[in-house]
């Protein structure tokens, strides 16, 4: 028997959105499509073209993790096929019919009801879902202020912090856009209902916006990849596909866990328990891993760190020569283009540094204005319980940390003649 | 209180505990519905579903026999009285509305001999 032929499409639907998702499937069975399976993709098998009447409703006690129709949902179901509508797929409490009959008596005929149902399984699939994801990400993005703050620096030039806002700030768009969409049709359903008419018609303008934050999300990201595969962090381009395997093994294992297990809550526990390990094991493991700065040794062995974003390039190095008459220090340069940036990072990292030490108590950590400025620096400033040297040129910024009791001055001095620093990197224009 | 939604009956729920006096399959009801008022009235599988299931919570109903997946219905003693007092409601009405134009004619006809009152549509 020859197998058949099916295809695969993006749910970009709201859940809500029966009324968008019904018109898309008719328009689908009129290509000569079906719709066989329903999560995060729709599974499509090729059947006859046909005018078939679709209708999307929702049973608010069917779950993602039910293996099969539970009892009370078997009987919704033969009720349905009782007026000739076959159930096509489900996803969760949304429930996909189609019936051959073009005048098919309606599954809802009571406006109300059906509101209220569809309100209960919104609750569960997509207003609480949203709100939980929302408060994540706010205190997501206090810890990234947070670490901007501790070290300007480091987080300016780093794709991935830059990656990880732009995807944050994304997902945020996405989920307030969905409540508020949502609630916009709650209060103008409730009024319609109250008024004696029936819930408000979902257009396919919603599944346009979502395509459009999809689209736009990921060519975000494929910029990001191609700047860092540009500067040299290629290996950050292996974070794409290392995502979408990591999503595609969620989707695999829930439909694995649906087809073997025996009831919604074993489907439920364990697919919670694989899936919190694959969480672990790709945010802890795969992630930092790809995600890690170069680490290579271009000038003279002492270059400890590398890395860069579309904002600026940083690089980190130790000078060690276990010299009597040398001493051990370390030095970043951190080369900023745009002038506003640049201003405003050396005055973050002047604050987070006397910051970081005031919290001590020590008075020491005031940051103090160092004469006579090296020759082509527009600003110097010693930070001096943090041992910081923390100059500013009119392209970078450069901090010089000694690790011995050399008196600043002198060490400076030293370093200029004796063209302590790599050519790329030198104190002076 | 969880009967005070039910004062009034809309005409989907009244048909549907008129088909449960005697017992019947769930599923056999739209179409006793449809036949019953000629079409008039349609009840649409998930309505008929969430009605069942709330009249069976609310102990209008009970379920008396399954076969397979088939339950049949019937109305309980309290289901019976909830429908009698509909349907005194409705005959209050009627009469109700009755009394009204009797009045309204007679007054009308002691004017007008050839007046007939038709009500507004």
């Amino acid at each position: 028997m020859p197998k058949e032929k099916r295809i695969h499409r993006s749910n970009w639907f709201q859940p809500n959105n029966g009324d968008a998702i019904a018109a898309y499937m008719e328009k689908m069975a009129r290509k000569g499509w079906l719709l066989e399976k329903a999560d995060r993709f729709y599974t499509f098998r090729a059947i006859e073209p046909a005018e078939l009447i679709f209708s999307v409703t929702y049973f608010p006690n069917a779950s993602v993790f039910d293996p099969r129709p539970a009892e009370p949902q078997q009987t919704y179901l033969d009720y349905c096929r009782e007026a000739g509508w076959e159930l096509a797929a489900s996803c969760g409490p949304q429930q996909i019919f189609y019936n051959r009959n073009p005048d098919p008596v309606p599954i809802e005929t009571d406006e109300a009801r059906k509101f209220s149902a569809i309100c209960k399984s919104m609750v569960k699939t997509l207003v609480l879902p949203n709100a939980v994801l929302l408060a994540c990400l706010l205190y997501y993005f206090y810890l990234l202020y947070h670490l901007f703050s501790i070290d300007p620096l480091y987080s300016v030039c780093s794709i991935g912090f830059w990656c990880l806002v732009g995807s944050l700030i994304l997902l945020l768009l996405q989920s307030t856009y969905l409540l508020v969409n949502y609630g916009v049709w709650y209060l103008r359903s409730k009024k319609a209902i109250g008024q004696g008419r029936g819930c408000v018609k979902s257009t396919a303008a919603v599944s346009v916006i979502s395509r459009i934050t999809y689209a736009f999300s990921f060519l975000m990201v494929l910029f990001m990849a191609v700047v860092a595969g540009q500067r040299g962090e290629g290996q950050i381009l292996t974070l794409i596909p290392a995502y979408a395997l990591f999503y595609s093994a969620l989707i695999v294992l829930l439909r694995f866990l649906k087809k073997h297990g025996k009831d919604r809550s074993q489907v439920k526990w364990f697919y919670i328990a694989i899936g919190a390990i694959l969480c672990v094991a790709f945010y802890m493991v795969v992630w930092p891993g790809l995600s890690r700065p170069y680490g290579g040794d271009k000038h003279s062995g002492i270059e400890t760190q590398h890395f860069s974003s579309p904002f600026g390039t940083y690089r980190s190095y130790d000078d060690y020569r276990y010299n009597a008459y040398w001493p051990d220090f370390s030095y970043k340069v951190v080369e900023i283009g745009n002038d506003k940036v640049r201003q405003f990072c050396w005055e973050k990292e002047i604050a987070s540094v006397t910051a970081r030490f005031k919290g001590l108590d020590l008075t020491l950590a005031e940051s103090v204005a160092v004469e006579p400025v090296l020759p082509g620096a527009l600003k110097c400033c010693y930070i001096e319980w943090g041992s910081r040297y923390v100059l500013l040129y009119d392209d970078r910024i450069v901090i010089i940390c000694p690790k011995s009791d050399w008196e600043i001055p002198a060490f400076l001095k030293l370093m200029v003649e004796n063209n302590a620093l790599p050519p790329s990197v030198s104190l002076s224009t | 209180m969880a009967r005070e939604k039910y004062q009034t009956l809309t005409e989907q729920m009244f048909y549907t505990l008129l088909c449960l006096s005697s017992e019947c399959c769930g599923a056999d009801i739209m179409a006793r519905v449809t036949a019953m008022t000629e079409g008039r009235v349609v009840l649409g599988p998930g309505t008929l579903y969430a009605l069942l299931d709330n009249f069976q919570a609310e102990g209008f109903i009970a379920q008396t026999k399954v076969e397979g997946r088939r339950r049949s219905y019937a109305l309980t003693p309290v289901g019976r009285q909830m429908l009698g007092a509909e349907r005194e409601r409705l005959q209050k009405q009627l009469s109700d509305f009755d009394g009204f134009y009797q009045e309204e004619r007679h007054a009308e006809r002691e004017k007008n001999p050839s007046f007939k009152l038709v009500p507004a549509q």
